[in-house]
């Protein structure tokens, strides 16, 4: 049964969908930070930012949960850069967080369009 | 600029690494599109940010989780506990009751029985009774007390006093009634008690005639002289005599002898017929120190062969008598020893009841909240989780209880000390201390 959990406020919220969208471009590959949120930008059009304020705490936190590894690799510009993989748990993780945030998304229509009340 | 619990300087050298590696790709990136590389390197700081904010947030990540988690458990069981008075009201008073109960009883047995007396070396204090086969507790008699003193081979030195009586003083707002007590001159020194004006008595002063000194409490001077600094020399009007004070004593506490107002010497008595007389017991109390290093055999040994040579010497009175021994400590705090402990008991008792109670009332609210777990765990809470709120809770109560309970005891403690009979020895030094605290909690 997958996991649900409820959003309690909206500080929550935010994290748990920078959290969803670090994960999901993690799946295509380790990233270093920088990477991350430039594909965050430029796969929403642009238009979602993760501002770095917010993202490297998630970094940290998702290290701290087991759901991220970061290992330090030395780049051809002769740079040291910690790049971010997912670990198992991580995956496992992406593909609840995602299930659930689908649920959210249906009930948030379903919700706006109630079935048989005036179009608004 | 606090750095939460786990960060360490090895993670923040990283961290610094990692900033600095992001701005560097950000500024390449930039200058490959074109821009002047002086201008990316604003443009790029500008966009990432301001560095410290960024370290600070990303810090703290590592200090707030459990910290986060219990302001919410805490702030969700006040919440929860707020929604049903009538069981925290319960339960909260249930606590504080044995808790105050339980702290109250407690001080007055530390401050009763198991502190000792505020003399030095009060161990090697002993009370000296003496015993006749047909009165198994007597006061020593005068010459008994004189003859014990002088040959004693353990005890360091033997004083005595008299159980206080009441003599008239004239005073100038009209006659008062006035506690004195007859002291040996030794008596002081024994104790500890220094004056804090003036003197005690000198040896050869303790003997009978006219001249007789004065030494008054703390209390009479503060009191009835206005703690006059010039005292030492006034003279008291005691039962139609003229008294001198020749010495001011330290505040002391009510037990005896110390809650007499005047002091006299005892040896003024010598030549009464009650103190000449061997085979009276006129209400003298003997306290000898003894040897450090001396056990309570041999003092008891010493004891008993004193009393046997004054047996042969005193047949009359003396035959058969025998020397009581008893530590000072215990006989203070001795007859109420059995009362205090059982209240102990009695109120430990009444602590176990109230936890019994409360954790009754606990356990049958967590059956009517079994609904309310379910969906939490649905909800995707651990059972570490679900347990650790509950935990919170019952702390809550717990701290609440024993905070109530403190505050009662306290507010109870000083009518309790001025309600109780007079003769509880010590009991005006009850207090709540920290260790009670501890244990309550």
């Amino acid at each position: 049964m997958p996991k649900t959990e409820r959003y309690q406020n909206r500080i929550e919220l935010l994290q748990g969908t920078l959290d969803l969208l670090i994960l999901q471009t993690l799946q295509w590959g380790p990233q270093h930070g920088y990477g991350i949120s430039q594909a965050i930008r430029a796969n929403s059009g642009d238009i979602l930012r993760a501002d770095t304020g917010s993202l490297y705490p998630a970094l940290q936190r998702l290290g701290k949960k087991g759901l991220v590894s970061g290992e330090w690799k030395v780049s051809e510009n002769k740079q040291r850069v910690k790049i971010y993989r997912l670990t198992t748990a991580g995956k496992k993780e992406l593909v609840s967080e995602r299930s659930r945030w689908e649920t959210f998304l249906q009930a948030m229509s379903g919700a706006l369009n109630p079935k048989g009340g005036e179009p608004l | 600029m606090k750095k939460p619990g786990f960060w360490s300087r090895r993670r923040d050298r990283d961290l610094d690494d990692e900033i600095r590696s992001h701005l560097e790709m950000a500024v390449r990136e930039r200058v490959e599109r074109g821009e002047d590389p002086a201008e990316a390197a604003n443009s790029a700081r500008r966009e990432f940010g301001n560095v410290g904010l960024v370290k600070e947030a990303a810090q703290q990540e590592w200090g707030w989780v459990w910290l986060d988690q219990l302001m919410q458990d805490t702030r969700h069981g006040l919440r929860i506990l707020r929604l049903e008075p009538g069981f925290t009201v319960a339960a909260v008073l249930t606590l504080a009751l044995g808790i105050g109960a339980t702290s109250l009883v407690f001080s007055v047995v530390e401050s009763v029985l198991l502190k000792s007396l505020p003399y030095p070396d009060a161990g090697r204090l002993m009370l000296i009774h003496e015993s006749l086969p047909k009165a198994p507790q007597l006061n020593v008699s005068w010459p008994d007390f004189q003859d014990l003193r002088a040959q004693t081979k353990v005890f360091e030195d033997i004083a005595a006093f008299q159980v206080p009586g009441n003599v008239t003083m004239a005073a100038s707002s009209g006659p008062k009634t006035v506690q004195v007590n007859y002291v040996s001159p030794s008596l002081f020194s024994m104790l500890g008690i220094r004056p804090v004006l003036g003197r005690t008595f000198a040896d050869d002063e303790d003997k009978a005639g006219s001249g007789l000194p004065a030494v008054v409490s703390y209390r009479f001077w503060r009191d009835e002289l206005g703690g006059d600094q010039n005292a030492i020399g006034r003279t008291l009007l005691l039962n139609g005599g003229s008294i001198p004070i020749i010495g001011i004593l330290p505040p002391a506490p009510k037990y005896e002898p110390w809650g007499a107002d005047v002091h006299f010497p005892i040896g003024f008595l010598a030549n009464s017929p009650n103190f000449s007389d061997r085979g009276n017991h006129p209400g003298i109390v003997a306290i000898g120190r003894r040897r450090p290093g001396a056990s309570l055999s041999q003092t008891q040994m010493d004891m008993d062969r004193i009393m046997n040579l004054l047996g042969d010497e005193y047949p009359a009175s003396n035959r058969g008598e025998q020397v009581v021994l008893s530590d000072l400590n215990e006989w203070m705090t001795g007859g109420y020893r059995t009362e205090l402990l059982m209240l102990l008991a009695g109120v430990g008792l009444v602590l176990l009841l109230a936890s019994a109670n409360v954790a009754n009332l606990l356990l049958s609210r967590s059956v009517k909240r079994d609904q309310e777990f379910a969906v939490r765990a649905a909800l995707g809470a651990s059972p570490a989780r679900i347990a650790r709120q509950l935990i919170v809770e019952s702390l809550i109560i717990s701290l609440i209880g024993g905070a109530a309970g403190i505050l009662l005891a306290s507010a109870a403690m000083a009518p309790l000390v001025r309600l109780s009979p007079y003769n509880i020895p010590r009991l005006d030094e009850a207090h709540l201390d920290a260790r009670v605290l501890l244990v309550a909690l």
